[in-house]
C-alpha cells in the first residue's frame, strides 16, 4: 500500500505543500533572517545584527504594549473563564429555553473582530458621553472597553466548551456524591471542576492566546490611541513595521519577540495537558 | 431518593437571570441596527435613542455606505475568496492528512511538525514577508489570495483530518488496493466518505475565520480588492472622517450573512467548533 | 427539507462566487493610469467625478489609490515596491524627495513641465526636473466674520478695536477670544473655536501646522535658512505655543475630554453651521465648509486672519504660505507608461473639463500658465490666501514643517498634546517630548 501511495506522493502532498511553503515556509525563514538586517523592501537588506532587537527596546514604547498586553489578557482570562462556566453551568440545568439561550450567547463569537470594534465604540462612547470623555480620553477606558469586547464575543464560545464538559461528566458520579449527601459547593468543588478540568486547560489556552494576539478589536476600537498608550503587541508591531519608514527590520524583531512569547504558552499549555492524560 | 429535576422556584428566579444576559447578549447588535436609521449627526450625540421623526433617515445611510464602500463589490470578494479558500482547504489538507497519515518517513513527519508549529506562530511574524513574496510571484489578487489561504489554513486542516484518519481502520483501504484501485481511487472512494464529519468541522472553522479575516487581504489585496472588513475599516481613514451613519449600515450589512449563516448551520458550527478546540 | 434547503444554499453561494470570479478575470489591464493621492478630504472627487470624466475623453482608466491621513510616506514605500506600482505619486518637498529619489523620473521633457509657469519653483537635482508643484496654500485661522461683526457690536465689549481686521497679535486676540467665549449665548455659539480636533489621523492641525509656526520663528531667529535639516529642535517658543493652544483649548466648542473623537470634518461641519466663528485650517477646507449640508456661512463672511502666538513682531507676519504638494512621475516604469502619467497630469490642468475641476472641486491655487486670471478657483479661502499673499508690509510664513525629521515625532507629539489636554503631562513635558524625539529621530533617520 505504501508503495502505491508513494508514487502519487506529487498528486496529494504538492498541492497544500506549495501553498504552505509559499504562504508560511518561505515568509518564516525570511522573517527570522531579516529581523538581523536593515532593510525596507524585503531584497535591500544589509546586515545589522542585533541592532534591530536593541532598537526595539528604544523606548517605552513595546515595553508599555507589553504590560498592558498582559494585564489584559489575565483579566479577560479570568472574566471570561468564570463567566463562561457560570453560564454553562445555568444551561445545563435543564431550564426552558436552553437551546435558545445557547444559540444567543454564542453568536457574537462569529462576528469579525472589525465589525465588533465599531460596534462597541459606539456603546461606550455611548455611555461615556454624559461624563464629557469617550474611550480615547484615558487608557482606563480603552482596557476596560477591550475587556468588555473580549468578554462579549468569547463568553459564548467558551461556554458551549463547558457544556460539552459538564454534559460528559458520568450521571453515576453525580448520584453517588448526591447520595453521600454533598451539598452544591461539595458538588461544585469535588465532582464538577475535577471533572471537567480538561475544558477549564483548554478555555484557559484558547483565550490566553487569543488575547495574546488580539489585533482587529484593538484596530477597530480604540486604534492604540491616546497616543498608543492602548496598543497590544500585535498592533505595536504592525504600527512599527507600517507607520514608520525605516523599521522594517525592528518590526520584523519585534515579531520574533512576539512569536517566542506565544510559542512559550503553547509549550506550557501542552505539557500540562500531557501530564495531565498521564495522570488520568 | 430525589427526583433528578424537580420544578423550583429558583428556577424561575434563573430563567429570569438568563432573559437579563440574553439582553445584554443581543443588545449591542440591536443598537445598531437602530442607530443605522439614524442620521449621521444624532449618532454619537444620542446613541441609545430610537429615531424620532427628525432623526429617521430611511435607507440612506445604506444606501450611502454601500456606495463609498462598494459593499456589492465588498460582499463579491469575500463571498468568492471564503467559498474558494474553503474548498482548497478541504480538498488539499484532506489528501496532505492522509498520506502523512498512512506513510511513515522522515519526510512526513518533518512536515507535520512543520504543520502544527505554523499554527502557534502568530501571523504578525510573516505578514510583511508574506505580503512581498505574494506580490513578487503575483498573488495579489482574490484568486492568488486562495494560495495563501490554503497555505495558512493547512496547519489545522492536516492536524485535524489526520487526527481522524488514524482512528479509521486500514483494512479497508488495504482491501481496496489490493483489488487493484490505485491510490487516488481509494481516496476518493473509500476515504473521502468517511472523513465528512471533520470536513464539515474544517469547512466551518475556516469560513468564519477567513470571511472575517482583516489583515492578510488588507495587506496583500486591500488596495484594490476590499473585502467587507476591510472596506468597513476603510470608512475611517480613507476619507478623512467616519461618516458613523455610513458606518451602522455597513456593520449591520456585515452581520446579517454571518447571523443567517449561523441560524441554518447552528448545529454543525457548535459542533465543528468544539472539536477544533478540542483538537486545536 | 431542511437538507434539501442547506445544499441549494451552499450551490448558490458556490455559483455566485463563481460568476463574481469569472468578472473579476475577465478585467483585462488596459491601458490604466495609477495615482498614488494624498489628500483624503478630495479623495472622493478623483474617484466618482475625474475618473470617469478622463476616461470617457480618452480612454484610459484613471486609479487613484488614497493613502489614509498620517501613513502617506509608508504607502508609497510599500506600493513602489510592488509589481504595478503607482504612475504618479507625490512628494512633500526635499527631505520626502531624498526618500523616493530611486524613483522620480527627469520631467524636464514632460508637457507637464511646459505649463509651470514659474519654472523655479520645481525641484530637482543636478540639471534633472524631478518634482512639479501643483497647488499653493495656506493656513492660518479661518474665521466668519458675521459673527466677528456681531460681537464688535455688541455694547458691553470688552475691547476697544471694531473690527476683526484690527486683530494682529496674540494679545489683542486673547482679549477678543476670551471676550466672545463669555458672550457666547448672546453670539449664538457653542464656543469661539471649532473642536480641537485629536482623533487618530486628525491631530496634523497641530503636530505638524501649529508647531509651523513656533518652528519658523525658532529657525529665522537661530539663523537656519528655510529647507535645511537640523538635529537641534529647542523649543525656544514653546511658551508662545502654549499661549495659543490653551486659548483653543479653553475657548472651544468641545469639551475637553471629548475632543479625543473629533475629526477635522467635525470641525470644519461646526464651522459651517455657526456653532463655532473661528477654526486653524487652511484653504483647502473650503470644500468641507461649504459641502456641509445646511451650511450657514455666507462666502463673504469666509475670513482668514494669521496665527498668533505672541511672539515679538508678529504684527508683521501672514498666513503659513508654502506647498507640500509636488508630483512626481514613477522612473522604473515603462516609457508608455510614463508618457501616459503625463497625458493625465497635463489634461487635468490644461484641458477644459480638467480645469474646471481643478477650479470647483479641487479648489487648487495653481502654478501653471494654463489659468486665466478669472479661472482661479473663487472659493472664499482661496481668494483669502491670495489677498494675504499680495498684502504689503506682511511676510508670510513659509512651511518650515517639512524639515520634521520623521512622521514618528509627529506621531509622539499629537500623543503628548493629546496628553496634556487631558491632564496626564503638563506643558514642561510635553516640551521634552518634542525636543527629546526630535534629536532621537534625527539620529535615525539621518
Amino acid at each position: 500500500m505504501q508503495k502505491s501511495m508513494r508514487r502519487y506522493a506529487p498528486l496529494f502532498v504538492l498541492p497544500a505543500l506549495v501553498c504552505f511553503t509559499i504562504a508560511f515556509l518561505i515568509p518564516m525563514i525570511a522573517g527570522v533572517t531579516l529581523s538581523f538586517f536593515k532593510f525596507t523592501t524585503v531584497l535591500d537588506g544589509t546586515f545589522v545584527g542585533v541592532e534591530n532587537y536593541k532598537l526595539a527596546f528604544i523606548n517605552n514604547e513595546f515595553a508599555t504594549s507589553l504590560w498592558f498586553n498582559v494585564r489584559f489578557t489575565i483579566i479577560s482570562v479570568i472574566t471570561i473563564n468564570i463567566g463562561a462556566f457560570t453560564l454553562a453551568m445555568l444551561l445545563t440545568r435543564g431550564l426552558r429555553g436552553t437551546n435558545t439561550f445557547r444559540t444567543i450567547f454564542f453568536m457574537p463569537n462569529l462576528i469579525g473582530g472589525i465589525v465588533l470594534g465599531w460596534i462597541w465604540q459606539l456603546i461606550i462612547n455611548g455611555f461615556l458621553l454624559p461624563k464629557g470623555v469617550t474611550i480615547v480620553t484615558d487608557p482606563k477606558y480603552g482596557f476596560w472597553g477591550l475587556v468588555v469586547l473580549m468578554n462579549w464575543q468569547n463568553i459564548g464560545y467558551m461556554m458551549v466548551i463547558y457544556i460539552a464538559g459538564i454534559q460528559n461528566i458520568p450521571t453515576e458520579l453525580i448520584e453517588a456524591a448526591r447520595i453521600d449527601g454533598a451539598g452544591n459547593r461539595t458538588m461544585l468543588a469535588n465532582v464538577i471542576l475535577p471533572s471537567i478540568a480538561p475544558s477549564i486547560t483548554i478555555c484557559t489556552f484558547l483565550t490566553l492566546t487569543s488575547g495574546f494576539r488580539l489585533f482587529d478589536q484593538n484596530l477597530a476600537l480604540t486604534a492604540g490611541d491616546p497616543g498608543k498608550q492602548t496598543e497590544m503587541l500585535a498592533l505595536n508591531i504592525f504600527n512599527t513595521f507600517y507607520r514608520r519608514t525605516g523599521f522594517e527590520g525592528v518590526g520584523q524583531a519585534k515579531a520574533v519577540i512576539f512569536t517566542i512569547l506565544v510559542a512559550l504558552i503553547a509549550l506550557t499549555q501542552l505539557t500540562i495537558s500531557r501530564s495531565r492524560e498521564e495522570e488520568a | 431518593m430525589k427526583p433528578v429535576r424537580k420544578y423550583r422556584t429558583s428556577d424561575t428566579v434563573l430563567f429570569i437571570l438568563l432573559l437579563i444576559c440574553a439582553a445584554l447578549f443581543l443588545a449591542p447588535m440591536l443598537i445598531v441596527l437602530m442607530n443605522s436609521f439614524k442620521s449621521k449627526f444624532f449618532i454619537s450625540s444620542e446613541p441609545f435613542k430610537l429615531p424620532t421623526a427628525e432623526t429617521f433617515t430611511g435607507r440612506e445611510n445604506y444606501l450611502e455606505g454601500a456606495r463609498k464602500i462598494k459593499f456589492l463589490n465588498a460582499f463579491g470578494y469575500s463571498l468568492f475568496i471564503t467559498v474558494f479558500s474553503v474548498i482548497g482547504i478541504s480538498l488539499a489538507t484532506s489528501m496532505l492528512g492522509w498520506y502523512l497519515t498512512r506513510v511513515k518517513s522522515t519526510f512526513t513527519t518533518i512536515v507535520y511538525y512543520l504543520l502544527v508549529f505554523s499554527m502557534i506562530v502568530p501571523f504578525q511574524m510573516v505578514m510583511f514577508t508574506m505580503s512581498k513574496t505574494a506580490n513578487m510571484l503575483g498573488l495579489d489578487n482574490p484568486v492568488g489570495i486562495l494560495v495563501l489561504y490554503v497555505g495558512f489554513g493547512a496547519g489545522l486542516g492536516t492536524f485535524m483530518f489526520s487526527g481522524f484518519i488514524k482512528t479509521i481502520p486500514l483494512s479497508l483501504e488495504e482491501a481496496a488496493m489490493i483489488d487493484g484501485a490505485t491510490a487516488p481511487q481509494t481516496f476518493f472512494l473509500i476515504v473521502y466518505p468517511m472523513l465528512k464529519s471533520t470536513a464539515i468541522t474544517v469547512a466551518i472553522l475556516n469560513a468564519m475565520w477567513v470571511w472575517n479575516d482583516y489583515l492578510l487581504p488588507y495587506l496583500t489585496i486591500g488596495i484594490e480588492y476590499k473585502t467587507i472588513p476591510v472596506a468597513i475599516q476603510y470608512l475611517r481613514g480613507g476619507y478623512g472622517a467616519v461618516d458613523m451613519g455610513a458606518m451602522m449600515a455597513m456593520l449591520v450589512l456585515a452581520m446579517i450573512p454571518i447571523i443567517l449563516f449561523y441560524l441554518v448551520m447552528q448545529k454543525h458550527i457548535i459542533r465543528g467548533v468544539i472539536a477544533g478546540a478540542v483538537k486545536g | 427539507m431542511k437538507k434539501t434547503l442547506l445544499l441549494c444554499l451552499l450551490a448558490l453561494m458556490v455559483v455566485g462566487s463563481l460568476v463574481f470570479g469569472a468578472g473579476v478575470q475577465e478585467r483585462a489591464p488596459a491601458k490604466e493610469v495609477y495615482f498614488l493621492n494624498f489628500k483624503p478630504e478630495i479623495a472622493d472627487v478623483y474617484e466618482s467625478k475625474i475618473a470617469p470624466v478622463f476616461e470617457k475623453e480618452t480612454g484610459i482608466k484613471l486609479k487613484v489609490v488614497t493613502a489614509a491621513s498620517g501613513t502617506y510616506a509608508t504607502t508609497l514605500k510599500s506600493e513602489l515596491a510592488k509589481n504595478n506600482p503607482p504612475l504618479i505619486f507625490q512628494t512633500n518637498g526635499p527631505v520626502g524627495l531624498a526618500n523616493s529619489r530611486d524613483y522620480t523620473a527627469d520631467l524636464s521633457g514632460t508637457e507637464f513641465y511646459k505649463i509651470l509657469s514659474d519654472k523655479s519653483m520645481a525641484l530637482g537635482e543636478g540639471g534633472e526636473v524631478l518634482a512639479i508643484p501643483y497647488a499653493v496654500e495656506g493656513y492660518g485661522i479661518i474665521y466668519n466674520d458675521a459673527i466677528m461683526r456681531a460681537y464688535f457690536a455688541l455694547p458691553n465689549k470688552a475691547v476697544r478695536i471694531n473690527s476683526a481686521d484690527e486683530i494682529n497679535n496674540f494679545a489683542l486676540l486673547k482679549a477678543v477670544v476670551e471676550d466672545m467665549q463669555k458672550n457666547r449665548g448672546v453670539l449664538g455659539i457653542q464656543g469661539v473655536f471649532a473642536s480641537t480636533s485629536m482623533a487618530a489621523g486628525n491631530d496634523w492641525r497641530w503636530q505638524t501646522h501649529l508647531v509651523n509656526v513656533p518652528l519658523y520663528y525658532e529657525l529665522r531667529s537661530k539663523g537656519i535658512p528655510f529647507g535645511t535639516k537640523t538635529r537641534d529642535f529647542d523649543f525656544t517658543y514653546g511658551p508662545q505655543m502654549k499661549n495659543i493652544w490653551d486659548l483653543y483649548l479653553n475657548n472651544s466648542t468641545t469639551a475637553k475630554g471629548l475632543l479625543g473623537a473629533k475629526s477635522v470634518d467635525d470641525a470644519m461641519a461646526e464651522f459651517a453651521l455657526g456653532q463655532a466663528a473661528m477654526v486653524q485650517n487652511g484653504n483647502w477646507g473650503a470644500s468641507q465648509i461649504l459641502g456641509v449640508k445646511g451650511n450657514k456661512v455666507a462666502d463673504s463672511d469666509i475670513k482668514f486672519m494669521p496665527i498668533y502666538i505672541g511672539a515679538a513682531g508678529e504684527e508683521k507676519i501672514g498666513l503659513c504660505v508654502g506647498t507640500e504638494n509636488y508630483l512626481c512621475i514613477n522612473k522604473k516604469v515603462s516609457s508608455e507608461q510614463q508618457a501616459l502619467a503625463d497625458q493625465f497630469l497635463t489634461w487635468l490642468f490644461s484641458s477644459a473639463s480638467g480645469k474646471a475641476f481643478v477650479k470647483n472641486d479641487l479648489m487648487f491655487i495653481t502654478p501653471f500658465n494654463t489659468f486665466a486670471e478669472n479661472e482661479l478657483p473663487t472659493d472664499p479661502l482661496a481668494k483669502e490666501v491670495i489677498r494675504w499673499m499680495n498684502k504689503s508690509g506682511v511676510t508670510s510664513i513659509s512651511w518650515d514643517f517639512s524639515v520634521i525629521p520623521s512622521q514618528e515625532w509627529k506621531t509622539q507629539f499629537g500623543a503628548a498634546l493629546g496628553d496634556y489636554i487631558n491632564g496626564r503631562k503638563n506643558w514642561a513635558e510635553v516640551s521634552r517630548v518634542a525636543t527629546d524625539v526630535w534629536r532621537v529621530e534625527f539620529d535615525l533617520t539621518n
